[in-house]
């Protein structure tokens, strides 16, 4: 089993194996990280009972101080896009959002980061990365040194019907267009 | 009901400059018309008449403007219905612009290729289609296409004859793209990407960690979080915040300054007039002797700190209205608000009309219809306030009169 250290804070959360926690089903897992807020430390290979997506087979769960995402303070954020997918490690094109920077080509080391849902976690799957000054829901005056990684949920969209007549149109209207600089 | 044609309204004098804001018929939509002291035009937004004919190019052929050597910059402040209504009109018919204007992002391929996907993205938006339909016609006439961005001088006819975006901001912009792109990605597309990858050298791929600021390099891990909103109705949050990215002007005009709103909001920090006031050097601390008030009025469009700073007191200020379904704009309170903090303020309809006589029940519109053609609903008009300054004499003020629907606000003494 993977085992990895989580730094949330200034404080350092270990973990201990006897305490590991056995998600039922996907929808468990699922409902613990996203209604609970915990975070969901370890997961092992792809599980055979869902076949659809990767899902964490032991879990251990571990209560993250509440945060405030929205009222981050002093916080420098991009937009990313993953391009790839490895074993260990994602690339992704970011751009800043709140500063004026040339967009760049980054690798995020996966066995930093926490458990991300595989539906969501996908090439071309866009994001917002965040780092900064986070005030607890428990105590907004404490603020909480942090980095997100917040995926943006997709709706599905008709492919075949969409896909190939927008991306003619585009590339017809870049060459036809005279850009002036 | 008068139609622009039928409407009593002279040309301008030789050294006139103008500025005039023209409100939609039913009090929908609205366009600017700039007239330099060149005699050029310059054309933001566009609106229509009842007839659906594109109200600033009636406008100007009714006050003698060729339109076809004479207006020389177009500019679309953003993408929304209420402001592209009969722009494919105006640009079919001005032959001699120079240039088209509007607020992309860097990369305009995907911004095309987002636009292609719109009625996918967001049913609800339909009217961003007509978009498309503008961007076709720029291609299909080749007209050029400059991109706005923050503090960019886009239209220059003298040096005191100018006009420069006070927003959006590229940072801005960019985060727009992301928002459409973030609803789209297809696996054609990731595969375009990846294939780019493949010609980045691996030199060129830097660490995440080594693109955080010196004060965050001790937090290595990322805290990876699923969105919320996973197993609920898709948000509507990323279109809507469209009019964050409208292009607000500052316009020179002979040496006299005016301001364009557009549909520009306040918005959050690093977004709408808070990022004018915090980012736009070209600002500095120009003072607007007319404004077209931003976002029809709304309490979303008006920033104080921004109004009490760049708005003069003896200021003009111009507003269109909002009127669809039974959404009304702009409220009365917003209005006695500007009306305060300005000497004069103008509106193209009036907002009370549409609340107490607009919404009748169609029974009673269609009954009065078979009764007598005499008796017209007044908001159906166009509604025109026009500006005109004579930059030959240095002590001329501006001369305003209203056409249509449009009135000069005063606040009923209670």
């Amino acid at each position: 089993m993977q085992s990895d250290t989580i730094h949330l804070t200034k404080e350092i959360v270990t973990f201990d194996e006897k305490e590991v926690v056995k998600p039922q089903s996907l929808d468990t897992a699922y409902g613990m990280y996203l209604e609970e807020r915990w975070s969901v430390q370890s997961f092992a290979e792809n599980s055979d009972e869902h076949s659809t997506c990767e899902v964490p087979k032991y879990a251990k769960a571990v209560s993250m101080p509440k945060i405030s995402s929205d009222r981050a303070r002093d916080f420098h954020q991009w937009i990313g896009r993953i391009i790839s997918i490895g074993e260990d490690d994602f690339v992704a094109k970011i751009e800043a959002v709140r500063f004026e920077s040339p967009s760049q080509i980054v690798r995020f080391r996966k066995n930093k980061s926490i458990y991300v849902n595989p539906e969501l976690m996908e090439e071309g799957a866009t994001f917002y990365w965040t780092v900064g000054l986070f005030p607890l829901e428990s105590n907004p005056s404490t603020l909480v040194r942090q980095s997100e990684i917040r995926f943006r949920f997709r709706t599905p969209i008709d492919i075949d019907r969409a896909q190939k007549e927008a991306y003619e149109r585009a590339q017809r209207l870049i060459e036809k267009i005279s850009w002036l600089e | 009901m008068a139609r622009i044609e039928d409407m009593v309204i002279d040309a301008p004098l030789d050294k006139d400059v103008e500025f005039t804001l023209l409100g939609g018929c039913n009090g929908y939509g609205e366009s600017i018309l700039i007239r330099f002291s060149t005699g050029k035009w310059m054309v933001i937004d566009s609106c229509v008449d009842q007839q659906k004919r594109c109200a600033p190019l009636q406008y100007l052929r009714k006050i003698g403007v060729d339109v076809t050597t004479d207006v020389v910059c177009v500019c679309c402040t953003h993408w929304h219905d209420d402001h592209m209504k009969g722009l494919c009109q105006l640009l079919e018919e001005c032959s001699s612009m120079t240039k088209f204007c509007m607020a992309i992002p860097d990369d305009k391929e995907n911004f095309l290729y987002a636009f292609g996907h719109i009625d996918e993205i967001q049913k609800d938006q339909s009217h961003l289609k007509g978009a498309l339909d503008i961007l076709d016609l720029i291609a299909r006439k080749n007209i050029p296409v400059k991109r706005i961005i923050q503090d960019q001088t886009i239209c220059q006819v003298t040096p005191i004859n100018k006009c420069i975006a006070l927003s959006p901001s590229q940072a801005d912009l960019n985060q727009f793209l992301g928002e459409m792109l973030s609803e789209i990605v297809t696996e054609e597309r990731v595969e375009i990407q990846k294939k780019r990858l493949s010609e980045i050298p691996e030199s060129e791929i830097v660490d995440a960690e080594a693109v955080l600021p010196d004060e965050y390099i001790d937090i290595p891990e990322a805290q990876v979080e699923t969105e919320q909103l996973l197993n609920k109705k898709k948000s509507k949050w990323r279109l809507a915040k469209i009019n964050e990215r409208s292009v607000a002007l500052l316009l020179e005009l002979g040496g006299h300054v005016v301001i364009l709103g557009s549909d520009l909001e306040k918005g959050n920090k690093g977004h709408g007039w808070q990022a004018v006031m915090e980012e736009s050097e070209c600002l500095g601390d120009s003072v607007a002797e007319a404004y077209k008030i931003a976002h029809h009025g709304s309490k979303n469009g008006y920033c104080e700190e921004f109004i009490k700073k760049h708005i003069s007191s003896e200021c003009i200020g111009k507003m269109s209205t909002w009127f669809l379904g039974d959404g009304v704009l702009p409220e009365d309170e917003m209005i006695d608000v500007y009306y305060d903090a300005m000497s004069q303020l103008y509106i193209t309809s009036n907002p009370a009309r549409k609340r107490k006589f607009y919404v009748p029940a169609p029974e009673l519109r269609k009954f009065i219809k078979e009764c007598t053609d005499d008796v017209v609903e007044l908001s159906n008009e166009v509604g025109i306030i026009q500006s005109r300054l004579d930059t030959s004499d240095p002590t001329a003020i501006w001369r305003t009169q209203c056409f249509g629907s449009a009135y000069r606000y005063e606040k009923e003494e209670t």
